[in-house]
């Protein structure tokens, strides 16, 4: 009883990163040792907390992270690997980094990151502080087509869904058009806000060819066929256009091209779109009538649009139908947020400018001039590595799978394999930390100190520490730091906590310091202080308008004209589809996509916490019960899904919620408790193994990965018997024993 | 008084957030989990209802699992909540067979094998065995998160209104979900629901009259879109925004533009 | 094919959804619980058909089957055993409802009065006591043997009214079944009653293979009423019904209750009669595939234990 009293109990007000979103947390910390975590009732998100955020606390103590900096001592994917000082690992990979400058020039440097984790900006900056513009990340897959493309008609302006109330309305009608936000929380988006205003929309209208998690509940749910959206999205213009729903005064007053959008849209009548789509024609036309008449209404744009190779086009149908309707910057439609008085939290690397030399060595940016303007066309970079030229010399890769995640893994898997120095940060070894020379042990959001701008919208957050890192684990930004330090001492700072003294010094009239922020918790820019209808006051230009070569909204792109493309969008089938290569379809008889996020793994991460792996143990491929049994699959079974690139197993799970004939697969998946010589399973059930990176879209360079064509049977008892699919313990780390080698280095390090 | 739970099936986005707080608030074992979800996902002639059931212990008011224990471990408080003393359950597993809803469990040895099978514990599970102590050999289920009734109730709290007198999952619902209130009070917010929709419990023919109701409907159809002060983001924040009014004012066509556009 | 079975302990997609069948009862350590409701029908009927029979020999061995294998197999099942003597009235009031809690209770008592009367009916035929002491002795006796008797009945069909409780589970949640328990748990005690007749030869094992006859020829009966009526009620109850004659515990239903639990020993009945010299050989056979029967049956049972799904237009 006495103990009780003398143990020391804290409450430490964080924020989470376990996904994109951003929830505010208070953990509770006793001796040292957290026993308990929830959100926190003062923040944005209200105490809300999903499974993710709730289950990290088993990343803490996990015997599968990495605790200290190791090289690699046996071949690639041998799993062997030394322990070694952070001194002996940053020298050596400053010292690489300096030769690879001295001989081949700064370009010859790739920094890499996986989807946003709140360090996006510390990879820019240490990309321009070096000199390369060669940075890999899956934003071309994710979120920069839409960013660039609303950019079009907004400036730096990104257009999120008003869905917050502040400017006295929410909207009426909202559509969810490839996107699952209830669970996703994506792209500066919560669901905790989205799921409130749904109380107050009257016409929740979901794209979508498999039911989420609201498509049956909605007013109206279309399922088109995957990569056809554009199509879509311009036969709902000729209906607007059809039967005069537009938005006269918006229209008249403030776009460029309207006459053009029209003569394009003209052919794309509802039975046509039908056609193409495999939908109802009444669907195209319902949709069209209720966003153009119940306004205000948006659009929240899902990724699994910028997964395929005409992404630019249909995000340019999409903008244009919100410029149709004058969905745009009014309370309740489609807003660009104003910054949060610490500023445009990206200015800690857009100070340091893309020279046009480091700019005209971005690889791809010939050919996307759209998608490589800031980041390299990773596919253009893997073809470029296989076809014997080495344009990379040095990859320092933080967070992120580029071997999962990118379109062909065989052919990536070829071109990593190559890589001459390839250093990798992560928390647990996966794929890419098996094919790296060094690896650092990075720490977890619970134990770190760090500023938070998950894709800049209306707020920063503060991460405060609440524990130790295990071992010698450090904060990626400690990581950017030294390293930046050894290598471009000038750009880069004495200490963390002055480097977050610098990105947030603009607070408070330029005098807050991290200690301050961190107590704040948030910076940010809402309620009443937030600006509608900028384009009617001079807040992007004097005298009203849009930032726009023509100060209007354009319909017609003179900026995508300038650049060689079309200015009006244009649909085009995916690159193999059953309009496109209807040879290949018949052998191909099924679409494919795999794009669908599960809201308790984030993209290949969680498989090795417990908690979160009994939500769903192996990759699950959804079909519709009758199509399964077309083609002699049965619920339950472990299929193949094959493409002409080779085949994977998931569990097929026969769903009636999704279209007849598609085929829906689990994508980023590993599987870490795989021995290091599989590369953790990475050919298992990544269903990039099925992917093409020869049809890319042409401003973004976008692979298609949510519409292709495949075939899919059941997997014998003989290709079970291979070890993944039935490990005799549920336990998702292996014992000592059957760890890979350099599991068991780390475990024996300690 | 008897606590109950509304569980709006029209909202309840399957995100397992409810078993995942809930595990934390309790220290669950590796295989124990109190609350769970049910798929239900049919289609029934072109008309497609996917949707999702999160179910925990009902808190019957007239409780099989009660009836059925033969040791009195199992009983019901005065408020409602059926709960289990683990001082004195045997584990004769007949309330686990005799629940209808499928709602206990056993916590036999194997279903504590600690969260990382074949290393140490870890310092959370090390804390929670002294804090929260599961009695291998006895039944377990959820408990209606009875301390954070009891505890908020002592400092004045209620149930269901204050986060800290209201059970973890309906606290971290992102959607919603759950709402938790006393079904004797008519004016409750549960109560409310209850009659607006409709709320049924499940299989109630069974005679247990659950304290968990469920209810659902279509989304959309809201008669207007007018934003409401309370419905706000941010709303609940002790500063609403932080940037501060003046500053706010001046910021907002001057400093804040120029910054805008980089 | 080990691979396709999912581990997961929450399948959410499955769960409740597919109908679900218990498990605590009799996978793993729950098998304790079928043995010892096996040995409960197995005593039971020895015991009670020996007591009217008066057969010393046999009633000790009824009554030994339910305190060295029942009770010690229901207590080893428990997952906190030291603390079984909670379920014991009058240390727990639960007997107003929990048919576990009388079951105790009626266990309790039979195995005290069947103490008794044990020892007061060996005292009287090995005539120990003479006179008033006599005349006492056989009072004690003839109330023992009452309570003893009334209280085996109840002990062997408690069980049956515990499962027949659950609503959840419509293939138990019927009135026949205690009376499943009861008949099938007589046959059980005829039988055994037979075996220890050909050891002791102070059975008259012709009267008891007619009876035996009769009540097997009703159990068959039974089987086929209840069968009958889960059939009936297009629920889970269907489910399971079909599970024991087409599924997967048909083997253990047509071969071990039809076939080793019915049809062998009514053949061998059938066959004695005509059969002049020794019988012990058959029936022997007929009292062990007898026996493997009763095994059978509670086997099968407990199995068939399958629930309802809780969603509402679920079956
Ligand atoms: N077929 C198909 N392919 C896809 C997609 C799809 O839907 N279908 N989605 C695409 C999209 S949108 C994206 S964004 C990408 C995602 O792909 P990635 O972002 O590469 O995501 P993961 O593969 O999960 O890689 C995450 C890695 O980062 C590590 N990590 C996590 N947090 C941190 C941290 O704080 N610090 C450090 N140092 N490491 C950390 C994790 O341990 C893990 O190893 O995949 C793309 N690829
Ligand atoms: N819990 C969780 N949250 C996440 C992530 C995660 O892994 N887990 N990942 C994060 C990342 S990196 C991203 S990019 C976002 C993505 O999150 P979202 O943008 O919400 O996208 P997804 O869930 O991948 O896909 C949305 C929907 O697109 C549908 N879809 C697939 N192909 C097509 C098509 O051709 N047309 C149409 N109309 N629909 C299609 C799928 O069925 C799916 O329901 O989520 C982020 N948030
Ligand atoms: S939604 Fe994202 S930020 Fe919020 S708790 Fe879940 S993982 Fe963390
Ligand atoms: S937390 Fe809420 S939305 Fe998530 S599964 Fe539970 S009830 Fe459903
Ligand atoms: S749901 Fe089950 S465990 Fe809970 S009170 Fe009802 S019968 Fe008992
Ligand atoms: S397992 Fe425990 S709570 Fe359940 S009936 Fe037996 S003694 Fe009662
Ligand atoms: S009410 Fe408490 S105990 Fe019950 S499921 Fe929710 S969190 Fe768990
Ligand atoms: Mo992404």
């Amino acid at each position: 009883m006495e103990r009780r009293f003398m143990v020391d109990r804290k409450v430490i007000r964080t924020t989470c990163k376990s996904c994109h979103g951003g929830c505010g947390v208070l953990a509770t910390v006793e001796d040292g040792v957290i026993v308990h975590i929830q959100g926190n009732p003062d923040s944005l998100t209200r105490g809300t907390m999903c499974s993710k955020g709730l289950s990290s606390i088993q990343h803490i103590d996990n015997p599968y992270r990495i605790h200290y900096p190791m090289k690699r001592i046996g071949e690639k994917g041998e799993g062997r690997w030394g322990r070694i000082s952070w001194d002996e690992a940053l020298d050596t990979i400053a010292g690489r980094m300096k030769a690879a400058i001295e001989q081949h020039g700064p370009s010859t440097i790739a920094i890499s990151q996986g989807t946003g984790r709140g360090y996006n900006r510390y990879t820019h900056r240490l990309a321009r502080s070096i000199g390369t513009g060669n940075i890999i990340t899956p934003g071309y897959v994710c979120h920069s087509p839409r960013l660039g493309l609303y950019g079009l008609v907004t400036g730096y302006g990104r257009l999120y869904c008003d869905y917050h109330g502040w400017g006295g309305e929410f909207p009426k009608t909202q559509i969810m058009w490839a996107k699952q936000l209830e669970i996703s929380s994506a792209d500066s988006e919560m669901a905790v806000w989205f799921i409130n205003s749904l109380e107050y929309c009257k016409n929740l209208i979901i794209i979508d060819p498999r039911a989420s998690a609201y498509a049956s509940r909605a007013t109206l749910w279309i399922q088109p066929r995957p990569g056809t959206d554009c199509a879509l999205a311009l036969g709902m213009m000729n209906v607007i256009i059809e039967e005069e729903l537009w938005d006269r005064e918006f229209v008249g007053d403030w776009t460029f091209g309207f006459d053009e959008l029209r003569e394009r849209v003209r052919d794309f009548t509802p039975q046509k779109v039908s056609d193409l789509c495999w939908i109802p024609r009444e669907h195209v036309i319902d949709a069209a009538r209720m966003f153009a008449v119940d306004t205000p209404g948006c659009i929240q744009v899902g990724s699994s649009l910028e997964r395929q190779a005409n992404c630019g086009h249909t995000l340019r149908a999409i903008t244009c139908l919100l410029g149709l309707t004058g969905n745009v910057e009014r309370p309740g439609s489609m807003v660009s947020w104003v910054l949060p008085e610490t500023g445009l939290i990206e200015d800690f690397f857009l100070e340091l400018p893309l020279t046009e030399e480091m700019r005209s060595r971005i690889i791809g940016i010939e050919k996307y001039k759209m998608g490589a303007a800031r980041t390299c066309n990773p596919d253009t970079m893997v073809k470029a590595i296989n076809s014997g030229n080495a344009p990379i010399e040095v990859w320092f890769s933080v967070g992120g799978q580029q071997l999962v995640h990118m379109a062909n893994t065989k052919e990536v898997f070829e071109a990593i394999k190559k890589v001459e120095f390839l250093v990798h940060v992560d928390l647990f070894m996966g794929p890419m930390a098996e094919a790296a020379d060094i690896v650092l042990p990075a720490a977890h959001w619970l134990e770190l100190d760090d500023v938070y701008d998950m894709h800049p919208r209306f707020m920063i957050e503060a991460h405060n520490k609440v524990v130790d890192p295990p071992g010698e684990a450090k904060s990626d930004a400690w990581i950017f730091n030294e390293v930046g330090r050894r290598v471009a001492p000038q750009h880069w700072f004495e200490s963390v906590e002055d480097m977050l003294d610098y990105q947030v010094r603009k607070g408070s009239d330029g005098t807050m310091t991290w200690k301050q922020f961190s107590e704040r918790l948030v910076s940010g820019c809402w309620g009443e202080d937030q600006v509608y209808y900028k384009y009617k006051t001079d807040y992007w230009k004097e005298g009203g308008g849009f930032p726009t070569p023509t100060g209007k909204f354009e319909f017609a792109s003179k900026h995508l004209e300038s650049l060689g493309y079309d200015p009006l969008p244009v649909f085009r089938e995916p690159g193999e589809s059953p309009n496109s290569t209807p040879e290949l379809f018949k052998e191909y008889p099924l679409v494919l996509s795999s794009g669908f996020r599960q809201p308790f793994y984030f993209l290949g991460q969680y498989r090795n916490i417990p908690w979160l792996r009994s939500y769903m143990e192996y990759p699950m491929v959804q079909i519709h019960p009758e199509t399964a049994a077309e083609y002699g699959v049965e619920d339950g079974d472990i299929i193949w899904i094959e493409s002409p690139r080779g085949r994977i197993r998931q569990k097929l799970r026969a769903f009636p919620g999704i279209k007849k004939g598609v085929v829906m697969a689990t994508a980023n998946c590993f599987y870490p408790e795989e021995p290091a010589r599989t590369f953790h399973g990475l050919f298992i059930s990544n269903p990039n193994v099925l992917t093409s990176n020869n049809h890319l879209d042409p401003m973004y360079g976008s692979p298609d990965l949510t519409c292709l064509l495949c075939r899919v049977y059941r997997a014998s008892d003989q290709d079970l018997k291979e070890n993944v699919f039935h490990t005799e313990q549920f336990g998702t780390v292996p014992t000592v024993e059957q760890m890979a080698p350099a599991e068991r280095m780390t475990r024996q390090a300690q | 008084m008897r606590w109950g739970m509304v569980i709006n099936l029209a909202k309840c986005m399957r995100c397992h957030a409810c078993v995942a707080a809930c595990r934390v608030e309790h220290f669950l074992p590796l295989h124990v989990t109190w609350a769970k979800l049910i798929a239900h996902e049919v289609d029934e002639g072109g008309v497609v209802d996917v949707s999702t059931y999160p179910v925990r212990c009902n808190h019957c008011a007239d409780p099989p699992c009660v009836h059925a224990c033969p040791t009195e471990a199992s009983y019901r408080r005065e408020d409602g909540i059926v709960m289990i003393d683990s001082d004195k359950c045997i584990g004769c597993r007949y309330c686990v067979i005799a629940c209808p809803y499928q709602n206990r469990t056993f916590l036999s040895k194997d279903k504590d094998p600690g969260y990382f099978p074949g290393y140490a514990k870890t310092g959370f599970e090390r804390k929670g065995r002294k804090l929260y102590p599961h009695q291998v050999g006895t039944t377990e289920k959820c408990n209606f998160c009875v301390e954070r009734i009891d505890a908020g109730m002592a400092k004045g709290r209620r149930p269901g209104i204050d986060r800290d007198a209201t059970p973890a999952c309906v606290n971290t619902c992102q959607a919603r979900a759950l709402t938790f209130g006393d079904l004797d009070d008519p004016e409750s917010e549960v109560s409310k629901l209850i009659r607006k929709y409709n709320g049924f419990q499940l299989r109630a023919e069974y005679g247990t009259d659950p304290s968990v109701y469920y209810i659902d409907y279509r989304i959309g159809g809201a008669p207007s879109n007018k934003a409401p002060e309370h419905a706000r983001t941010g709303y609940n924040m002790k500063h609403a925004s932080t940037v501060d009014r003046d500053a706010a004012r001046r910021l907002g066509r001057s400093t804040v533009k120029g910054e805008a556009k980089q | 094919m080990k691979a396709r079975t999912s581990r997961q302990w929450i399948v959410p997609h499955e769960w409740m959804v597919l109908p679900m069948r218990q498990v605590e009862w009799i996978e793993r350590k729950g098998r304790l619980v079928w043995l010892a409701e096996v040995f409960s029908a197995l005593g039971m009927g020895l015991y009670l058909v020996a007591l009217i029979a008066g057969n010393w020999w046999a009633t000790l061995i009824g009554w030994l089957l339910i305190v060295l294998f029942k009770m010690p197999l229901h207590l080893f099942y428990l997952g906190k055993p030291l603390r079984f003597w909670r379920a014991i009235p009058p240390f727990t009031k639960a007997w107003k409802t929990s048919w576990l809690a009388r079951g105790m209770f009626f266990s309790t008592v039979f195995i005290a009065a069947g103490f008794v009367q044990l020892l007061m009916s060996y005292i009287i035929i090995n005539g120990v006591a003479s006179g008033a002491a006599l005349d006492g002795v056989t009072f004690v006796n003839w109330i023992a043997s009452i309570l003893a008797g009334v209280f085996i009945v109840l002990t062997g069909m408690y069980a049956g009214f515990a499962m027949s409780y659950c609503k959840s589970v419509p293939f138990w949640n019927t009135d026949l079944l205690p009376l499943v328990f009861l008949l099938m748990g007589v046959a059980d005690g005829l039988a055994l009653l037979m075996g220890v007749g050909l050891v002791t030869h102070d059975v008259d094992i012709e009267r008891l293979e007619s009876i035996s006859r009769v009540l097997l020829i009703v159990n068959a009966l039974l089987i086929v009423v209840y069968l009958a009526h889960a059939w009936r009620r297009r629920s889970v109850a269907k489910l399971a019904a079909r599970d024991l004659l087409v599924g997967r515990t048909a083997l253990v239903f047509w071969i071990g209750i039809v076939a080793l639990g019915i049809v062998v020993p009514l053949a061998i009945s059938f066959a004695t009669v005509f059969m002049e010299s020794d019988i012990a050989r058959p029936l022997i056979v007929a009292i062990v595939c007898h026996t493997i029967g009763a095994f059978a049956l509670k086997y099968a049972l407990l199995k068939a234990g399958i629930y309802k799904s809780v969603l509402p237009e679920a079956l």
